[in-house]
């Protein structure tokens, strides 16, 4: 249990990457779902567990979680069984919570996606 | 060519291309008024009731207005209330007087707010955002404002809305205390090419707390980040897709508050192709085109608004769009209002584009939207949120 929780990485939204997430992808926006999904999402679950904590920001715009949770199905970067064995999504910020149900939403949708294909 | 030029060539271009469509099915007629139309400024029969020439028969220049009205000059009359909720069609109307006579390069000498009496936030922001073309057509005019024709209470609307400043007007002073009106916290315009949208998110943010400072009470910043900052997303994605490079492409945010009836007002507008076309000829709706076509129902403007604001899904618990995880967008819009009850109930979710119109309210009964076809059609995307504190 403890060695679980030595290897989790955890990133908070807010304080890691920025406070006013926007856009879908990098052309648009430095602080986009793409660039967290790319710069910082696939390298850290490359490396082992994951834990997204969503607190610590203005709010989400639903094209940034989507490009997120549901990107990282699409790109493939890792196996969805690997997916749901690392990544965990989660909000330390009650009032974020439906926030990260709505990201975990999308990236069931993007795995349920993936397998009727 | 660059700046309003540009704007004016590709505006042509596009009924030039219209025109030969219109040639190609074999409708001369059609294709004549068009052209017609294109070449030569005309008031129809239904707009004279908004807009006169100076030559015409009966005009009276308005007492105290200096300078010399040309033959042909064209004076705009603004109604006594100007209000989409309340008649849609005449202010729609007078600004698409007021586009086309921008377009066909038609001088406009006078505008005549002597008769105003009422006009609603959503309509004096789209009005200041034609201020704005129309202080750039001409620029080689000089302005003036008759503001002593003004009743005070409008004076004082255009005053904190910051009309004078887009015009480049001396400020007047007002008396009105503005009891029972509406007030405004000003009119922000953005470009779309010099500022970037990682910017928007810390000037939502900004927003908010002025918001927050002008009305006294907390809003909840977690819906409304997600709806505003959705709307303004969408303009950068799709509201100037088609545009030349170097045209100017805009979007306004304007704020009113009114204190009698407690109502937080936050109206976002751009000039671009609207949503209804922009959806209705990507691969995303299709799929929905097709199957409303083979129904043999009208794949309207106001059908697409429709579909774009609802959130369904599909079996696969995909949305409508054929492109995973898109499609998202204007249910977040929505948001603001139906996922979150600031005070009272009766807040409201009011959206034009082009030929449609969509509306949300949340009511003691239940929560709904529908959408609508609007006879005249307005430029671009206005959305406003109307919310009860």
């Amino acid at each position: 249990m403890e060695n679980q929780a030595i290897e989790e990485t955890v990133i908070v939204v807010g304080r890691d990457f920025t406070d006013t997430p926007i856009g879908r992808y990098k052309k648009e926006s430095r602080y986009s779902g793409e660039a967290f999904r790319d710069d910082f999402l696939v390298p850290a679950l490359q490396k082992g567990k994951v834990c997204v904590d969503l607190a610590c920001v203005e709010g989400y715009g639903s094209s940034f979680l989507e490009e997120v949770f549901g990107g990282i199905v699409r790109i493939h970067a890792l196996s969805n069984q690997d997916l749901k064995e690392r990544l965990r999504i989660i909000s330390s910020d009650v009032a974020l919570k439906p926030f990260a149900d709505r990201a975990i939403k999308y990236l069931n949708d993007a795995i349920a996606a993936e397998d009727v294909k | 060519m660059r700046g309003w030029r540009l704007h004016r060539y590709v505006e042509r271009k596009r009924h030039v291309v219209f025109c030969r469509k219109l040639l190609r099915r074999k409708n001369r007629a059609k294709a004549k008024d068009r052209f017609r139309a294109l070449s030569q400024f005309r008031l129809g029969k239904d707009e004279f009731e908004y807009a006169v020439f100076a030559n015409s028969k009966g005009f009276q220049k308005p007492d105290g207005v200096a300078g010399n009205f040309q033959s042909g000059d064209l004076i705009i009359k603004m109604p006594q209330v100007m209000d989409f909720a309340k008649n849609y069609s005449k202010a729609a109307k007078i600004f698409q007087i007021f586009r086309r006579a921008l377009l066909c390069r038609k001088r406009i000498a006078y505008i005549d707010f002597s008769k105003m009496k009422e006009i609603s936030p959503a309509c004096i922001t789209v009005l200041c955002c034609y201020a704005d073309l129309w202080k750039r057509h001409s620029q080689s005019h000089r302005l003036r404002a008759c503001t002593w024709t003004w009743r005070p209470g409008i004076m004082k609307q255009f005053k904190e809305i910051g009309f004078f400043e887009i015009l480049n007007l001396e400020v007047p002073d007002c008396t009105d205390d503005g009891q029972g009106e509406k007030s405004f916290m000003g009119l922000r315009r953005y470009f779309v090419d010099s500022m970037e949208l990682e910017s928007v998110g810390k000037e939502i943010k900004a927003i908010r707390h002025e918001i927050e400072n002008f009305v006294g009470r907390t809003l909840n910043r977690l819906v409304m980040y997600q709806s505003v900052s959705e709307a303004i997303t969408n303009i950068y994605q799709h509201a100037y897709s088609n545009a030349t490079k170097s045209l100017s492409k805009k979007w306004w945010l304007s704020v009113s508050y009114d204190k009698n009836d407690a109502e937080l007002g936050i109206i976002v507008f751009d000039h671009g192709l609207g949503i209804p076309n922009t959806m209705g000829n990507s691969s995303k709706f299709r799929k929905y085109r097709d199957i409303f076509l083979k129904m043999k129902t009208k794949w309207s403007e106001a059908k697409r608004l429709e579909l774009a604001f609802e959130r369904k899904r599909n079996r696969h618990g995909r949305l409508r769009s054929k492109l995973e995880g898109r499609g998202n967008g204007c249910g977040d819009i929505v948001e603001l209002i139906s996922n979150c009850r600031h005070g009272r109930e009766g807040s409201s979710l009011f959206v034009v584009s082009s030929k449609a119109q969509y509306r949300y309210v949340d009511t003691d009964v239940g929560r709904r939207g529908a959408a609508s076809a609007n006879d005249v059609a307005l430029q671009g995307t206005l959305i406003e949120w109307k919310i009860k504190l």
